[in-house]
């Protein structure tokens, strides 16, 4: 239920920053400091998104240098710099755990 | 017709990145037939994850809210870009291109739309790229949901959830600012992991952002 309540909300909300300036007929202008704020939205979320996720996996081993987890994320950054590549990153870094699973790690 | 043939090309990137965000959304417990139907209320498939993984994490409805819809914020730049073309278009137009807005749409798109000799046909050529990517995503996000509950828990195929965004954040990394902003929301996250709620997420992209604007300022200035 709260599921479903979360969805419908995210449905209309995102709907409606879609229609926004559609909506109004072009008349609004963002303001310019604004538009560069905006700029920095999805580096700073999506990479405050990726840290959090990760810490969810730091207690499978002692130390941060041998978690097979943050060694394949690591592998996945260098990939996804070089390559900008979604599906590339996401298959290396989850080859890179299974090897280092297949190693005893 | 000619909107469609210019989303052709996107395929390519969108059948395997709606893959890959299908078994990334069937990790965090949800079903293919409850997935497609979030899918297409809320028709974004990083507004859809970072939902899911906060509400799997007991997050406050607010806080999954207001994260979710961060992430989609840049459609409002979108919105203000197209809004001068959709300018003499009917109130029901407006609303069915703005459901079916995406960043592919918007790319293959703009700049037919800024030509001012496809005045009268601007709309129609959205609206072409428009619906092939979002059948195109729709089919490939349910298939991805369907192939990730079918694979066993071994494989930890959970992990993809945070690889799929580690591969949407890299890109955002334009120039040196973005990449300053990005280190910074990182750090701040990491230091803010221990608060309740993921509130430190959110915390930390404002930071990011503020961080980053104020950086940018200071060095065009």
């Amino acid at each position: 239920m709260r599921v479903w309540v979360i969805m419908l909300a995210l449905g209309i909300g995102t709907f409606f920053i879609r229609f926004s300036l559609i909506g109004l007929l072009g008349k609004v202008r963002i303001p310019q400091r604004v538009e560069r704020a905006f700029r920095f939205i999805p580096a700073s979320m999506l990479s405050a998104l990726v840290i959090s996720q990760l810490t969810s996996y730091a207690s499978s081993a002692p130390s941060p240098l041998t978690n097979s987890y943050y060694l394949a994320a690591f592998v996945a950054c260098g990939v996804a710099w070089k390559t900008r590549n979604t599906l590339l990153t996401v298959f290396a870094g989850m080859v890179v755990l299974w090897l280092l699973r297949a190693i005893g790690m | 017709m000619r909107g469609v043939q210019a989303f052709l090309p996107l395929l390519v990137g969108v059948v395997p990145f709606g893959l890959i965000t299908g078994i990334a959304v069937s990790q965090t417990g949800i079903s293919p037939n409850d997935g497609i139907i979030m899918s297409l209320l809320v028709y974004s498939g990083a507004a859809l994850l970072v939902a899911l993984q906060l509400i799997q994490l007991g997050t406050p409805i607010l806080i999954t809210i207001l994260s979710a819809l961060m992430v989609n914020l840049r459609f409002l730049m979108y919105s203000a870009s197209l809004a001068p073309h959709f300018q003499k278009l009917s109130s029901r137009w407006k609303i069915l291109l703005a459901y079916l807005l995406s960043d592919q749409a918007y790319a293959v798109s703009i700049s037919y739309l800024e030509d001012p000799s496809n005045q009268k046909t601007g709309h129609w050529y959205f609206l072409g790229a428009a619906i092939a990517m979002w059948l195109t995503w729709q089919g490939s996000l349910f298939l991805g949901m369907v192939v990730g509950v079918n694979v066993p828990p071994g494989w930890s195929l959970d992990f993809t959830v945070p690889l799929t965004f580690l591969a949407l954040a890299v890109p955002t990394v334009k120039d040196k600012s973005t990449l300053f902003s990005a280190l910074v929301a990182s750090l701040a996250a990491l230091l803010m992991n221990g608060l309740p709620f993921k509130i430190g997420v959110v915390i930390a992209a404002i930071i990011g952002i503020g961080i980053g604007a104020m950086v940018d300022e200071w060095r065009s200035s």
